[in-house]
């Protein structure tokens, strides 16, 4: 079986609604294309020591898949964009 | 032959540059001309409404003179936002260098037209990227010479203030950063972050084709909008009530000359206003005779020491550090009011 597929949302604590939208999304875009068992959002505190010391200096909301940042500094806002992100990383 | 997917996408992208240039040119016409389309009331007249209707008045009038520059200015933000290459700005800031103090401050007002992302780019300053000064020099600039905020100036109060804000804010967030990360609990926060630098990331962001941005842009500014006009609307109403009611007698002779420039710079502190509102309560002062030099005191010891972001980096870099950057930013407001009266004196 393959890996499953970690896509992060780095967000302000407590988190501002750019970042709770974007997690949202996110989450949808997951559920939309079924692929819930292979892909797995989670919200992390971009503040704390040990995210900043695995992807430097971000602005948030940030997106990382695989620890790899896709969205550096934006809400993701459309469900579009999300679902390509993650069909990208899935192929 | 373009389908209706196809336009529709075209008249999405198109909407923040046509409502962009719109907000600029509306703006530069009235400045330039002094017109305004409507003939707006005195201050006497709008008192004479009675103190139910007064606050709408005020806030119709102020949006006749301000809407246009608020517009541009919203709009503007969200440019900024979706289109600046920010792991650009942000590769710059991840080195120890002693320029990075000037960069933290210069590229403050460009990576956060929201208040919300300040905080986490500041830990991230603080543990994994340039240090405790540069970060203390973002973290103060921020607010104080935020885009909306300097254009907003400049259309309510004057562009001599609105210049002065920008400047001086820029130098005494620089020097209180490199004062503060020289002291021992300073130097404390600095080693115990030390250890986590020196990791730089590889950005792969996800490409989309401009029109796209330019739509997201727009989305970010109704989001803006969304968030900070209403607080707006509250306080010009408030600021309305002041500025009718509240004694020229006291204003004239506590916030001018050097107790005005001292008091302009210490009510900043406990008094927590909202983005663009302390601007609109400096218009109303004024009118009460409030000077220039205590304004800028104001306008910039105010954002720098705004309660909210000092609990949210109290649990960052401690309350030491906070308390100590707190008052060295009111001394450089009080500072920064006297050499404008040096200067300028009392030209607004």
């Amino acid at each position: 079986m393959a890996k499953k597929v970690v896509v992060e949302v780095l967000g302000s604590e407590p988190p501002c609604y750019k970042c709770r939208k974007t997690y949202e999304v996110l989450v949808e875009a997951v559920k939309e294309l079924g692929v819930k068992d292979r892909v797995e959002v989670v919200k992390v505190n971009a503040m704390s020591p040990d995210i900043i010391s695995k992807y430097g200096l971000v602005i948030t909301p940030t997106v990382a898949v695989n620890g790899e940042i896709k969205i550096l500094g934006k809400m993701l806002g459309s469900k579009r964009k999300a679902i390509e992100i993650i069909k990208e990383v899935l192929d | 032959m373009l389908n209706t997917n196809e336009t529709v996408r075209v008249i999405k992208g198109l909407t923040p540059i046509v409502l962009f240039i719109f907000g600029l040119t509306y703006f530069v016409y009235c400045r330039v001309t002094g017109y305004t389309p409507v003939k707006l009331p005195s201050l006497e007249e709008m008192k004479s409404y009675g103190p139910i209707l007064l606050p709408f008045i005020y806030i119709f009038s102020y949006l006749v003179r301000a809407g246009a520059a608020l517009l541009f200015a919203f709009v503007l933000a969200g440019f900024i936002s979706e289109l600046m290459p920010k792991h650009v700005l942000l590769n710059h800031l991840s080195s120890r260098r002693k320029s990075s103090y000037v960069l933290a401050a210069l590229f403050a007002p460009l990576l956060t037209v929201c208040s919300c992302v300040m905080v986490p780019v500041f830990a991230g300053l603080v543990y994994g990227g340039a240090g405790l000064g540069p970060a203390l020099a973002f973290l103060l600039t921020a607010p104080a010479a935020n885009i909306m905020a300097i254009i907003f100036t400049a259309n309510v109060i004057s562009w001599k203030i609105a210049i002065a804000r920008v400047f001086f804010s820029i130098i005494i967030a620089v020097t209180v950063g490199f004062i503060v990360s020289k002291t021992p609990w300073g130097k404390a926060v600095e080693e115990k972050s030390k250890a986590r630098m020196g990791r730089s990331y590889g950005v792969t962001e996800y490409k989309e084709p401009l029109l796209e941005k330019l739509w997201q842009s727009f989305q970010t500014t109704c989001f803006l909008a969304r968030t900070i006009i209403p607080y707006l609307l509250l306080g010009i109403a408030i600021v309305s009530y002041v500025e009718a009611y509240l004694p020229p007698k006291i204003v004239a002779s506590y916030l001018s000359g050097f107790i005005g420039i001292m008091l302009g710079a210490i009510i900043g502190v406990p008094m927590y206003t909202p983005t663009l509102v302390e601007v609109v309560l400096v218009d109303g002062l004024k009118h009460l005779g409030m000077s220039p030099s205590a304004a800028l005191a104001f306008l910039i010891g105010g954002p720098m020491t705004s309660i909210p972001s000092m609990l949210g980096v109290s649990r960052v870099i401690g309350w030491k550090v906070v308390l100590s950057y707190a008052v060295l930013a009111v001394v450089g407001a009080i500072i920064a009011g006297l050499c404008y009266y040096i200067v300028l004196g009392d030209v607004w």
